[in-house]
């Protein structure tokens, strides 16, 4: 019976993950608009108060399209800042209202040092002002910065986005969730590796139709 | 109708004190009357000491130790009158300003405050904050207040035979008469108010004028008002630092009580304030500027503290600081935010206070937002504009186009045989309203054979093929 409760305690504490059924994984998350995605998240969805990884050999492989059509929900319902940090190219809003992103609500921030960048995701948070920060990192962070911005998503309830190089792919990460996400030389599917995903094992070469252009259309097409 | 009221506030140290800014270990402190050496006012340390008032600065040094001498400046003293006139202006909307003390009307506001009593304590509470040493007597006319608190008599009462009772035990030097008037009257036997009372007007009329009648009259009489302050349209104030400032982080302490008098005007006013420019002067160079923003506005001094915090931290000084200036800048009437339905959570004030503490700290030009306009030129439809500047938003134009979601600013040549071109172009026209040349291009969306980028590429008339966006 001790032997029992102690195990259930470290459950409990998550040091110990049990080979329970993923998907029944109790994990706050919302839906991504990809259904074939979502079935393969914990949760069904992008992981919320935690810090997903998107890594890219290059910049613009189609992570922003990944994130999308849950990014024109969530500047729907949730009318705080989506706070973008030291994205690579500018921002161009009639390819955001494309995807119907809340242009509103984007907060486009340069960071040149790395203190003010890990500030700012802290203050994004903390504050309660921003409903979801995605944050472009090309260099190294080490695990007490991670895991602080980790901490402070998981208090604030807030999902956070780093788009970081592929060459930290093998990096120590405590992310909930890392995806690699590469082309396809279909015009209309992303490969997508699941390399770190939480109650579950990673997963290769998963096809996702991720298109070009928003299939629901614009609602304000010119 | 009720008798009235006027109270008089004096600051017997007001030069002194606005010169000398509070330190944490407290200097005997002089001030210096100016041309004559004489020392004018002085701190209770140096009293301690053995200072008085009027000893020659040569004596008094020899009495102290360690002191720190300034000369008095009638400009210093006036501006902080001024900064004091505001704090006073909750508790009365009619204020003079006089030497070195203000003159309220208190009678009006007696209702408001429910009683003297309330009035008197809720006055003295918010003067002790001032860090000013100060002296309050109210009576029935302006004149009779102002006599006793610069004889530093704490006294209230609008009744005349009690303020009469008090002003009687006075000399005749002590009731701000002509000095020489004061000083024939005394050798005429005539050493105290209440004999100079009992004595025959019409004697007095003529051996010494109308003058004096009329200030023996205003004394009990007349409600006479000075000339009455108002509060200025616009909130500039300035200080000058006694020590020079190295660090950027040493300037929170004095810019704050320039915030608590800000603070004060704004709910005078009821406005908020949007914006600060702080001026930081320097020796031989050109000052350093620095613009603190609010987004909805904001008045209390705390929330102004912070963000001034958050912008220090990233500021530099070139050389140290001498004299700070400070102007709030875009006033607005104040909004009230309406929370949850609990009123637990403030979404819209979290995200203003988030937007303020980012411009601070990464600078008003780094942190921009997304802006459609009607154009259809790809580089003029697109753009990053200030968040706070609200007559630019206004102007926006719901513009989605089936472009990518990166544009870049500076459009890099390539090599079009590196690419796989999967779309037919876009052929976009136009602009010969405002350039001598049209704008046309072709728009094209291509793979990158290598990386496997989809990209959206632009070919003018020059036939060069430029790289122009990413779909990411």
């Amino acid at each position: 019976m001790n032997n029992v409760s102690t195990i259930d305690a470290l459950k409990n504490k998550g040091q110990i993950w049990a080979g329970d059924d993923w998907r029944l994984a109790r994990i706050q998350s919302s839906p991504s608009g990809y259904t074939d995605l979502d079935s393969h998240l914990p949760g069904g969805g992008w992981p919320l108060g935690a810090v997903t990884e998107l890594l890219t050999q290059y910049h613009g492989m189609g992570e922003l399209r990944l994130l999308a059509p849950y990014l024109a929900k969530l500047g729907r319902q949730d009318q705080r800042w989506q706070v973008w940090i030291n994205p690579p190219y500018q921002p161009h809003g009639p390819g955001l209202r494309h995807w119907h992103l809340n242009i509103e609500k984007i907060l486009v921030c340069k960071a040149s040092k790395q203190a003010d960048l890990l500030w700012s995701i802290e203050q994004s948070m903390v504050t309660g002002g921003a409903s979801v920060v995605l944050a472009w990192i090309d260099i190294a962070l080490d695990k007490a910065q991670l895991r602080r911005m980790q901490l402070a998503a998981e208090k604030n309830n807030i999902p956070v986005f780093l788009l970081r190089p592929a060459k930290f792919k093998n990096a120590a990460s405590i992310a909930a969730l890392r995806l690699f996400v590469s082309a396809n030389n279909e015009q209309k599917a992303l490969r997508v590796d699941i390399l770190k995903r939480k109650a579950g094992w990673p997963l290769e070469d998963l096809q996702l139709p991720v298109p070009l252009f928003n299939p629901k259309g614009a609602l304000h097409e010119a | 109708m009720k008798p009235n009221l006027w109270l008089f506030i004096h600051f017997p140290k007001l030069a002194l004190e606005s010169w000398f800014t509070q330190s944490d270990q407290p200097v005997p402190q002089l001030l210096l009357a100016p041309g004559t050496k004489e020392v004018m006012q002085c701190n209770s340390l140096a009293s301690q000491a053995g200072v008085k008032v009027g000893m020659k600065v040569s004596t008094a040094t020899c009495l102290l130790q360690q002191v720190e001498i300034a000369n008095f400046d009638p400009q210093t003293e006036k501006e902080a009158l001024e900064r004091l006139a505001i704090l006073c202006y909750r508790f009365s909307a009619q204020i003079s300003v006089d030497e070195s003390g203000l003159l309220l009307e208190a009678g009006s506001m007696l209702k408001l405050f429910r009683g003297i009593r309330n009035y008197w304590h809720a006055l003295h509470k918010a003067l002790a904050k001032s860090g000013y040493s100060f002296v309050c007597s109210a009576a029935h006319t302006p004149v009779a207040a102002k006599v006793l608190a610069q004889n530093e008599i704490e006294f209230c009462s609008r009744n005349p035979v009690r303020v009469r009772d008090i002003l009687d035990q006075l000399s005749i030097f002590q009731i701000g008469l002509n000095p020489k008037h004061a000083a024939r009257l005394d050798a005429m036997g005539l050493s105290n108010y209440k004999l100079l009372r009992a004595a025959p007007k019409k004697e007095l009329g003529y051996r010494f004028g109308r003058e004096l009648l009329q200030q023996l009259l205003d004394l009990e009489n007349s409600d006479h008002q000075g000339n009455s302050f108002e509060l200025p349209p616009r909130f500039f104030q300035s200080i000058h630092l006694l020590h020079e400032v190295e660090l950027a982080q040493g300037l929170i302490f004095p810019i704050s009580r320039i915030l608590q008098t800000l603070e004060q005007y704004l709910l005078a006013r009821q406005l908020v304030s949007e914006s600060l420019f702080i001026k930081l002067e320097h020796r031989e160079i050109s000052p350093t500027m620095l613009h603190i923003q609010a987004v909805q506005g904001l008045k209390y001094q705390k929330d102004w503290q912070h963000l001034l915090a958050i912008r220090l931290e990233q500021t530099q000084l070139p050389k140290p600081v001498i004299g700070i200036r400070v102007r709030a800048h875009r006033f607005s009437k104040e909004q009230h935010q309406s929370g949850d339905l609990l009123g637990y959570q403030f979404p819209q004030e979290d995200s203003d206070r988030l937007l303020a503490f980012l411009i601070a700290r990464l600078g008003h030009d780094k942190v921009k937002r997304p802006f459609t306009t009607a154009d259809p030129r790809p580089e003029r439809a697109g753009l990053l504009v200030s968040p706070t500047n609200q007559e630019e938003l206004d102007t926006e134009f719901p513009n989605a186009k089936k472009h990518p979601i990166f544009r870049l600013e500076r459009i890099r040549e390539i090599q079009p045989e590196h690419y796989d071109i999967k779309v037919e172009p876009e052929r976009i026209v136009s602009g010969w309203w405002d350039e001598n040349r049209i704008y046309r291009a072709d728009y094209f969306i291509a793979q990158h054979k290598h990386t496997g980028q989809w990209h959206w590429l632009s070919r003018n008339d020059t036939g060069f093929w430029r790289l122009a966006g990413v779909f990411a």
